[in-house]
């Protein structure tokens, strides 16, 4: 009842016609930007500070906010019409996504990432408001050892989504850390694989690694396709049909919640929920098979896991001053830049900012269905450039994105390199998703292992005394075994019936 | 008769001699002057003998089999390789005039150019998009969002 109160509250004060432009801006702003590779809701949200000066705190997270939702459903419409992920939350819709729009349906699949992501949006708002402080509470707990134990469940749950050879999804995972930990070693000062040169102090960006490894690798594949003078595939119809809605929504309602409870994990984010709820959809499906060839759950799966994950990741936020998320770090500077510092006592000091928000995160949600459908066939124009010009476009996208970040052509050299990676990755049938994950999530393993191995002075039984680190390495450990002893027992089956 | 050199065999004998120097290097990292539970070497080391490992197992891993038409892959693969290699080719060259010659001179002249190449003849359209595209790119992303791009050749935009 007293949520229902605070609820009402912050309606009123969201409702209110300057903050509805805002959401209105934000939403749209934050779609346009997270199209664009390289340009994702954290340098969107960057970008808005200097104009939040002088806004009331309430509005200007409201505006950021928005822009935030808007960014995480601008990079699933680049994902799916042109295999180019604008951001990493977005990168394993691309799966299921892009095969879609290559058979005519990229309608569908934008319609179905936009009622996914609003669904997946509003339950999790729904447990940000009910569920917030108790949430925050098991947050805490989680501890470096629990942290790691984590990421490798993560990392084996997309490795065995690699169902060709399990050997080169392993192999690119590894790879993908082996990337990761290029540059200085944060705790001790020391340089690894930089090879004298200081462009790679900082390492390797991970939009570099994505662009080269998806999009640039795309482009490859289509000249090597020969797709001349190919026109586009329409789009299809954006209708969906009652036994396809029928379909998606039980992934949608899981994805939700798993993705709502990852993100509130301070750290794991939307790229994880999104690649967690993909691989759980994978495996419950009866059509397993079919995932990566254009299963409509696997467009609706992540979509819904990553914006759950972008309202769970306000949790810690809001209700410990703890960022989960890099996007919502920039949303902590921005409270403190305006003089509100999240935490406890916001409930108390700043109610008006608290529920102002998630008011305004229900209302950007609809927003964000209510601009972004009519406006799929004008996104999905971009299907109907000729493929030639298509292809020389999204070169210069992929080079100015990754030129913004860091105003090097050293790391366009990069970007080629993996260009060449990744395509040699297609053509030899290693998966990229293991790698791009192994990626993101290299670095925060090594540094919760070595914390975890701090406080426990060297002993790595840690990991075992822990009992959430222990289901959860188990658990990793089930996902690499089950489809070894599967494989194994298949062949078995095999020599028994002499056809081996 | 079987190949013996099949792709999977040959990747993972670049793997393997690739993990070798990938632990080499591992063992050249210096250690951290304070005691650590895990140095800066411990995730390299690690990582390259797993690598090491997986590698092997690769180099014993059936490779599936591909029907292929060997003549049709010949006359058709090889002119699609070809195109490959020059759009490489060209993309190191836009990179390595994008600073030079700046942001809108490259890229129109890369999209025009590779556009061309891919097979639209319709030359006025390719460059009136070309141009038009490239200029909203450049005046959105300077002017809207304060994100520098090389001016190179083009100083007075």
């Amino acid at each position: 009842m007293e949520a229902l109160d605070n609820l009402l509250y912050g309606f009123s004060v969201a409702l209110q016609f300057e903050n509805l432009i805002y959401v209105f801006i934000g939403v749209f702003a934050g779609t346009i930007i997270g199209m664009l590779p390289g340009l994702g809701p954290i340098s969107a949200l960057a970008l808005m500070i200097p104009i939040t000066f002088g806004m009331n705190p309430a509005s200007a997270l409201i505006l950021m906010a928005g822009v935030y939702y808007g960014a995480i459903f601008g990079g699933s419409t680049s994902s799916i019409l042109l295999n180019a992920p604008g951001v990493a939350g977005t990168v394993a819709t691309s799966f299921d996504g892009y095969p879609l729009a290559k058979k005519g349906l990229a309608g569908k699949a934008l319609a179905i990432a936009a009622y996914s992501s609003f669904i997946g949006g509003t339950i999790s708002i729904i447990g940000l408001m009910l569920i917030a402080p108790l949430l925050a509470g098991f947050a805490v707990s989680f501890g470096p050892a629990e942290y790691f134990a984590l990421m490798v469940l993560g990392l084996t749950a997309v490795v065995s989504l690699s169902d060709k050879s399990l050997v080169k999804g392993l192999i690119a995972a590894v790879f993908g850390i082996m990337i990761s930990i290029v540059g200085i070693d944060l705790q001790t000062g020391t340089l690894r694989y930089t090879f004298g040169s200081t462009k790679l102090y900082e390492g390797i960006e991970f939009l570099i690694v994505a662009l080269g490894v998806f999009a640039l690798a795309e482009v490859f594949v289509m000249i090597l396709n020969k797709v001349k003078k190919e026109k586009q595939l329409s789009i299809g119809s954006l209708k969906l049909t009652k036994q396809e809605v029928k379909e998606i929504a039980p992934p949608i309602a899981r994805s939700s919640i798993l993705g709502f409870f990852t993100g509130v994990l301070p750290g794991a984010g939307a790229t994880i929920a999104s690649f967690l709820g993909y691989s759980m959809e994978k495996r419950l499906a009866k059509d397993g098979n079919t995932f990566g060839k254009g299963n409509i759950k696997g467009v609706a799966a992540p979509e819904a896991a990553n914006n759950a994950a972008a309202g769970g990741s306000f949790v810690p936020l809001l209700t410990l001053g703890v960022p989960g998320s890099g996007t919502t770090a920039i949303l902590l500077g921005a409270l403190l830049v305006m003089g509100v510092s999240p935490g406890p006592l916001m409930f108390q000091d700043r109610p008006d900012v608290f529920w102002g928000v998630i008011a305004s995160m229900y209302i950007g949600n609809i927003f964000l269905l209510v601009l972004n459908l009519p406006l799929i066939p004008i996104f999905a124009k971009i299907l109907e450039i000729p493929r030639a010009m298509l292809l020389s476009l999204i070169v210069v996208f992929c080079i100015v994105g990754v030129y913004g970040l860091s105003f090097s052509t050293f790391d366009l050299w990069f970007l080629l390199l993996f260009g060449l990676v990744g395509f040699a990755m297609r053509a030899y049938g290693f998966p990229a998703a293991p790698m791009i994950l192994a990626l993101i999530l290299g670095d925060i393993m090594e540094k919760s292992m070595r914390q975890a191995l701090q406080i426990s002075r060297g002993d790595w039984m840690i990991f075992m005394h822990k009992p959430i680190s222990l289901t959860l390495l188990s658990l990793a450990l089930l996902s690499i075994t089950i489809p070894l002893i599967r494989v194994f027992i298949k062949s078995i089956k095999l020599l028994k019936q002499g056809k081996i | 008769m079987k190949r013996l050199a099949t792709p999977n065999r040959l990747i993972a004998i670049i793997l393997f001699f690739f993990s070798i120097g990938y632990v080499y290097i591992a063992f050249q990292i210096p250690a951290f002057t304070l005691r650590t539970p895990m140095d800066s070497d411990v995730f390299p080391k690690v990582l390259g003998i797993v690598m090491l490992f997986l590698a092997i197992l690769l180099f014993f891993e059936r490779d599936k089999e591909v029907e292929v038409n060997e003549e049709k892959e010949t006359v058709t693969m090889k002119m699609q390789k070809k195109q490959v290699f020059f759009t490489i080719l060209g993309i190191a060259l836009y990179i390595f005039m994008f600073e030079i010659m700046g942001f809108i001179l490259s890229s129109v002249l890369f999209v025009i150019s590779t556009t061309y190449y891919f097979g639209y003849r319709k030359l006025l359209i390719n460059v009136v998009v070309a141009v038009t595209v490239i200029m909203v790119l450049y005046l959105g992303l300077t002017k809207g969002m304060n994100i520098h791009l090389p001016k190179g050749w083009v100083p007075f935009i």
